[in-house]
């Protein structure tokens, strides 16, 4: 009896001290849709304009890899092995998880969801089948699901972020997913179940699943919100209506946030501006002047990133010279330290002297009669950027270098002429991903490469061939060991680096606004936990940690 | 009946010019719809581009002119196709989502504002020797030539904003129960201010337009005729003189009225208002082509059809229109 009561007791206080420290459950938080205006209710998860909240709240994937902690999170699988031969990749499903209908989910689902990309192209989920070489899916157990590749790839575990599983019972009826629009109501295993008459034109709201799998600090399932509250506004009435604090989470585009968002409430309004995709001054490396290794480090050297940026303002953060992003900086180390670049507008014109340049009459280098007066290209319209393409022009002519800003329409002609290399000088795009891996093998592997005058394939690259670069990407693709596939990569940004093909300038930013006034826990520069991205399965990490205050 | 053929056989004819150029027009934009969504949205992958393209049926190996048949085929079927920017909706869904907000508010401001217009108008041209007749027109002038967005700018900005009296923008509330009696409420609140913009900016071309007609209605012989007969003034001003000064106006009106279904464009962008307006700005932005040609052929079929109707009505208001315009 004694006994009972000390347990008792002891239970009593843990419990205490458990709900002390738990986080404060409830409340609605309001959110912007990435669509502006008028909303449409889509919830199929094949359409590229599904509601945001389809992805990742109702359907879920097996695994998310996230590429801001580097981690990779496990949804609905718990585990994965490959094969011996890393050509078989094995996940392991997470038991007792339900469908919000109550149906209990398998590997049925899982065969179901990814077979659907087997015939149809536009049903096929992360490429599996179209770009990746899945030749096989099959249940190796009644809890494992196998996939089987034509060739070793082991990058193919990223794309798997990008694999939503949907109920096999709901979907196996449906003559044409792409085009379905019957799920009104989605039966899915995420975190939240769609408000049944909450859609209108212009917002829609989302709560809780109270019966998802995935446990909060106090025991009980998360999320710790009770729902999402969406109302949709324009790029013009965005400004007014996060400075009156009608938004607890947005993703627009705020000119001169400080003064117009920030100051209406210091103390509540944060954003949180973190590296997207990577804008460089993409050189021609078949070309005059840009063949020359010496040319294209004086580039380097001229640049000002930090003043770019500034003069922009349109939230643009500076990259390092090597192009990683700051979650991958620690890759780039030991190269930096060799062959790292610093703004040295002397030192830039000291190299082009020894390449054998001399400044001609109008103050600009020439050599063997040609100057190095060069027409700098921006797409048409792109206000920030050409704003940061006329610094980049004075920051040139500093070095005895005229770039002339050219505007050229996007895409044509200005993607047809990377397409076919039909320029010196322009700003590039390198699509970041997930990981460098991602970044680079699209922008520096050789398969990028062409002659000039044939198409390159992608509208990344600048011409470059690089075999040890090419050696180490495709070796990274054939190891399932992190620790060799960083060595790789530090290879492969030592090789970039030695070599500067390109000049990285900057980084895109993701645009996050969020409100500390009702809710807190939102990552930020301090505690980078997640991409603030509402699409995909980004906004989980987040949707799983903010509460009320 | 000659003459009504006449516009009958112009209006079938401008119909099918509207629905040609409705085709080509938009293919002439640089760019095409699925490059444009990959390259906007962050997150979706560019290998997903082809797959996107197979799923907006963009990988059409028929010819331009095949295509056009096609179109012109499913045109006279009532179907519209389905909306890129918001696939799979079909076209005329997301049309009809925006359509009664458009009607509504840009509808109810135009009528609105040409009854105000045509009265006061009529006011200021009997009165027009008095000194408030006077102010009032220079005032309207004054008001009719800014922008209506930079009326409906300000506006936001001091009662929006600054002393919020009034939404910044939306149609409704979100968190009122639709239909409802406080739905209907929260839709004239969230309407009041574009519906200001509209009706105090587009009201002094009314004002104008009748105030000068009247003026020279009011010096022709039957007038003088009419008050040396003793006929009583409100008579003389409201069937003798209005009656006939209207008659442009009522042109102009119909015309007006055809405009009224593309939406206050810029009016409906500036407050965020889920009409026709915005919907064609933001299809356009996307390169939503069968959107961008629907809104596009609803609105030329608006403004002829409002023509017609313009004609019909002269037929009706004017003798001189029913024997063949002599």
């Amino acid at each position: 009896m004694k006994k009972a009561l000390v347990v008792l007791l002891l239970f009593l206080v843990v419990f205490a001290t458990l709900t002390t420290a738990a986080v404060k459950r409830g409340g609605y938080i309001n959110m912007t849709p990435m669509k502006q205006g008028v909303l449409v209710k889509n919830f199929n998860p094949f359409s590229p304009n599904a509601l945001e909240f389809t992805l990742g709240a109702f359907y879920e994937t097996l695994v998310y890899y996230n590429p801001m902690t580097t981690e990779t999170m496990f949804f609905l699988a718990t585990d994965y092995e490959w094969s011996e031969d890393l050509k078989e990749l094995t996940f392991t499903l997470r038991d007792g998880v339900e469908w919000n209908d109550g149906t209990p989910f398998t590997v049925a689902d899982v065969l179901f969801s990814v077979n659907l990309g087997k015939e149809n192209q536009a049903l096929d989920q992360g490429v599996l089948w179209s770009v990746q070489g899945l030749q096989k899916v099959y249940a190796a157990d009644y809890n494992k699901v196998t996939f089987q590749f034509e060739e070793v790839n082991t990058t193919v575990l990223d794309y798997f972020s990008n694999v939503y599983i949907l109920p096999a019972h709901i979907w196996k009826d449906v003559p044409d997913p792409l085009t379905w629009t019957g799920n009104e109501n989605p039966v899915g295993t995420g975190p939240f179940l769609y408000e049944e008459g909450s859609f209108t034109e212009l917002s829609y709201r989302v709560k809780r699943n109270p019966n998802y799998w995935k446990l909060g600090e106090d025991g009980k399932p998360l999320p710790y919100i009770d729902g999402v509250q969406f109302i949709s506004t324009t790029n013009e009435q965005a400004p007014l209506k996060f400075a009156r604090g009608e938004y607890d989470w947005g993703g627009y585009f705020i000119a001169n946030i400080e003064d117009t968002y920030v100051k209406a409430d210091p103390e509540n309004h944060k954003y949180w501006l973190p590296e997207g995709n990577l804008v460089f001054l993409n050189l021609n490396n078949l070309r005059w002047p840009f063949d020359e290794y010496k040319v294209r480090l004086a580039m380097a050297y001229a640049m000002d990133p930090e003043e770019i940026t500034r003069i922009m303002a349109s939230g643009a953060v500076p990259a390092s010279i090597s192009g990683l992003q700051s979650s991958y900086l620690f890759l780039a180390k030991d190269a930096l330290d060799k062959y790292g670049v610093e703004y040295d507008p002397d030192y830039a014109r000291e190299l082009l002297e020894e390449a054998g340049y001399r400044l001609n009459s109008k103050g600009i280098y020439e050599r063997d009669g040609k100057a190095l007066s060069l027409k700098l290209y921006v797409p048409t319209g792109w206000t920030d950027w050409v704003i940061g393409c006329q610094v980049i022009s004075d920051q040139l002519n500093e070095i005895g270098v005229e770039a002339i800003v050219t505007q050229a329409a996007w895409p044509t002609p200005y993607k047809d002429n990377l397409f076919n290399g039909n320029y010196e000088i322009c700003l590039g795009i390198a699509v970041t991903g997930t990981n460098p891996h991602y970044q680079f093998v699209r922008w520096v592997h050789s398969d990028n490469w062409a002659p000039l005058g044939e198409n390159a394939g992608n509208y990344y690259g600048m011409r470059y061939k690089n075999e040890t670069i090419t050696r180490a990407l495709d070796a990274y693709q054939r190891t399932a060991d992190r620790e060799e596939q960083n060595r790789l990569m530090a290879q492969v940004v030592e090789q970039f680096l030695a070599d500067m093909p390109s000049v990285p300038l900057f980084f895109n930013p993701v645009w996050f606004e969020y409100n500390t006034k009702t809710f807190v826990g939102w990552p930020n520069a301090d505690n980078p936990y997640a991409n603030p991205r509402p699409s995909g399965m980004d906004k989980l990490p987040i949707l799983f940690t903010i509460h009320l205050k | 009946m000659k003459y009504l053929f006449r516009k009958l056989s112009l209006l079938a004819f401008a119909l099918f010019v509207a629905v040609t150029l409705n085709f080509f027009i938009p293919r002439m934009m640089p760019g095409d719809p699925a490059t444009e969504l990959v390259d906007k949205m962050q997150g979706i992958p560019p290998e997903a581009l082809e797959s996107i393209k197979v799923a907006f049926g963009l990988k059409t190996d028929d010819p331009m002119i095949v295509q056009y048949f096609k179109y012109l085929g499913n045109i006279f079927k009532g179907d519209l196709g389905i909306s890129l920017s918001r696939f799979p909706t079909p076209v005329s869904t997301v049309l009809a989502l925006a359509i009664p907000w458009t009607l509504g508010l840009i509808g109810l401001s135009t009528v609105l504002s040409f009854f105000i217009g045509t009265v006061v108008g009529i006011a200021v041209a009997w009165n027009r020797n008095k000194r408030a007749a006077s102010w009032t027109v220079g005032v309207f002038i004054f008001i009719r030539s800014f922008p209506y967005f930079w009326l409906g700018l300000l506006l936001i900005y001091l009662l929006g904003f600054r002393f919020e009296v009034f939404p910044v923008g939306g149609s409704f509330s979100p968190y009122v129960q639709r239909p409802s009696w406080d739905f209907f409420v929260s839709v004239l609140y969230h309407g009041f201010l574009p519906a200001l913009t509209i009706v105090v900016s587009s009201m002094g071309t009314w004002i104008l337009t009748m105030r000068n007609n009247m003026i020279n209605v009011l010096a022709e012989d039957y007038i003088t005729v009419a008050l040396a007969k003793g006929l009583s003034l409100k008579r003389i001003k409201t069937l003798y003189a209005a009656k006939n000064a209207i008659l442009p106006s009522i042109t102009g009106f119909a015309m007006s009225l055809g405009f009224v279904v593309g939406g206050g464009l810029l009016t409906e962008m500036v407050f965020g208002y889920p009409g026709v307006g915005l919907m064609l700005f933001q299809a356009v932005q996307a390169k939503d082509y069968p959107l961008m040609q629907a809104i596009f052929l609803f609105i030329s079929t608006a403004v002829l059809a409002a023509n017609f109707l313009a004609d019909l009505a002269v037929l009706v208001l004017d003798p001189r229109a029913r024997d063949g315009g002599r």
